[in-house]
């Protein structure tokens, strides 16, 4: 499953946020992602898409900033 | 100057039988019991009690989807109170900054059942990890600050965690900063989601619960009843709005009655085991603070919760403060109907004292046939209510493991006009 997907699943599952508002363009602030929320995520996220986070995670504001994110550690995780 | 007054303008609760307040209160009077069997989800061993859960709550009907998925149930059940009673007062439901407004609220377990679900992951299945959520979902406090944010209440943010007296305290405390003038209004109540698998095999082991009895678990808690069998666990959240009178009478606001007195003292003499002369203080100290005297009280609603010695012990503290005229006052254990929720009791039975006054209808206690000798010297009320007799002041009385005694005092509306 790609990374948009997963997202869009947590949102939609969790936070009963409209799958269609769920766009790379999409603020994540807007999409009720707190930074408390945020942390949530990305601890679904992680086990998810089998990457290890690091200590300190990037600010991101988007949800295509986030999938960027996503793709870079995993490419990291892989190697 | 004197102190100020409390009036009593909101009142919310969520109802084990699925209504709203009116609904609940017309069911105590009429004696129906919400106690139902419970099996806990998800339990590792068989295990079944007699229990109350508010089966009809829905939480996605009532919060955001991000408060539901950041609050443990606890404080689910008391959002969900919170926001009925200050709806119910007619306060404004928006976070704009009300720096003259607070919480007080209470809860015994706070947020068990996330623990609950922590442990499980990790002891049972073996993970390596648990939520992060964990830790805000777990808290006692969580509740409270929850509600402060969604209304914007910046001032005072307590949770006190008094086990059984957690919310009478926190509502007693509440008319204490009121009274100072720190504040024009105040949140105040309590919740408990107790019906965790872990909590439910803790209770048992202390063997105070009640059966659930086959086909009459309905009538599992049987206060000051002599084949009475202990306590039932209960779920549970109730919430009052607390106003400065001048306040409240300034923007119009409907008052219920009067929250007039408070009185709380230690047993310091054994954890669990009540003794009457704590309680006996407390009682007297609400009524002295009322500027009553104990003839002056209608109705008690007593803290009732069915095991054989904290009934005796409160009805011997009763017949002490009251003397001869004990044998005229309506007592009734509401215990008996709407179940203990521990941390959330007190708030619960505030609001049954203050609909009692307020329609002047005193509910009885369920399942009260044959009135133990050890609990007699009061006027049980039992069967049908006592309705139109001119009820003005009662208190509520909740006594906590721990020793804590905490008494409320409320004065009927019409007993408190100016």
């Amino acid at each position: 499953m790609d990374s948009l997907t997963i997202i869009r699943q947590y949102l939609v599952e969790r936070l009963r946020i409209d799958p269609q508002w769920v766009t790379r363009e999409a603020l994540l602030k807007d999409l009720s992602v707190d930074s408390l929320i945020m942390l949530d995520m990305m601890f679904d996220l992680e086990d998810a898409l089998d990457i290890v986070l690091p200590k300190e995670l990037p600010v991101v504001h988007t949800v295509g900033e986030l999938i960027v994110l996503l793709e870079t550690l995993k490419l990291a995780t892989r190697t | 100057m004197p102190p100020k007054r409390v009036a009593i303008t909101g009142l919310g609760l969520v109802s084990p039988f699925g209504g709203g307040l009116e609904d609940f209160f017309d069911r105590l009077l009429g004696g129906e019991s919400s106690v139902r069997p419970y099996t806990p989800a998800d339990s590792p061993q068989p295990v079944n009690i007699a229990a109350v859960r508010c089966e009809q709550f829905d939480s996605a009907a009532l919060l955001t989807p991000g408060e539901v998925h950041t609050m443990d149930r606890y404080a689910q059940l008391g959002a969900a109170a919170a926001y009925a009673a200050w709806r119910d007062a007619g306060l404004r439901d928006d976070d704009e900054e009300r720096i003259d407004a607070g919480i007080s609220w209470g809860t015994a377990m706070g947020g068990v059942l996330t623990s609950d679900t922590g442990y499980r992951d990790l002891y049972l299945r073996q993970r390596a990890r648990i939520s992060p959520l964990s830790v805000v979902l777990g808290m006692n406090n969580a509740a409270a600050a929850h509600v402060a944010i969604r209304l914007g209440l910046a001032g005072p943010c307590l949770t006190y965690s008094v086990a059984c007296a957690s919310a009478a305290t926190a509502i007693g405390e509440a008319l204490l900063r009121i009274r100072r003038g720190e504040l024009t209004t105040m949140l105040a109540g309590g919740s408990d989601a107790p019906l965790a698998f872990g909590v439910v095999r803790a209770w048992e082991a202390m063997r105070v619960l009640a059966p659930p009895n086959g086909e009459s678990t309905a009538r599992a808690c049987r206060p000051f009843s002599a084949d009475r069998d202990g306590l039932v666990l209960a779920e549970g959240a109730g919430a009052l709005v607390l106003e400065e009178w001048s306040h409240a009478n300034e923007r119009g606001a409907r008052i219920y009655g009067e929250l007039a007195g408070y009185g709380t003292t230690c047993d310091h003499r054994h954890l669990v085991r009540p003794t009457p002369g704590g309680q006996i203080r407390a009682m007297q100290l609400a009524i002295l603070d009322a500027g009553m005297a104990p003839d002056a009280i209608d109705y008690i609603n007593a803290h009732g919760t069915a095991t054989r010695d904290g009934d005796e012990a409160e009805i011997t503290a009763i017949r002490a403060v009251f003397g001869g005229r004990a044998r005229d006052i309506p007592v009734s254990s509401t215990k008996s109907m709407h179940g203990h929720s521990l941390g959330a009791a007190g708030a619960v039975e505030a609001i049954v004292s203050v609909l009692a006054l307020y329609r002047d209808s005193l509910p009885p206690t369920a399942h009260l046939q044959d009135v133990d000798n050890n609990c007699s010297g009061v006027s049980h009320i039992i069967g049908p209510p006592l309705t139109g007799r001119g009820a003005r002041v009662a208190i509520s009385n909740s006594f906590a493991f721990g020793g804590t005694n905490a008494v409320l005092a409320f004065r009927a509306p019409r007993s408190t006009a100016r």
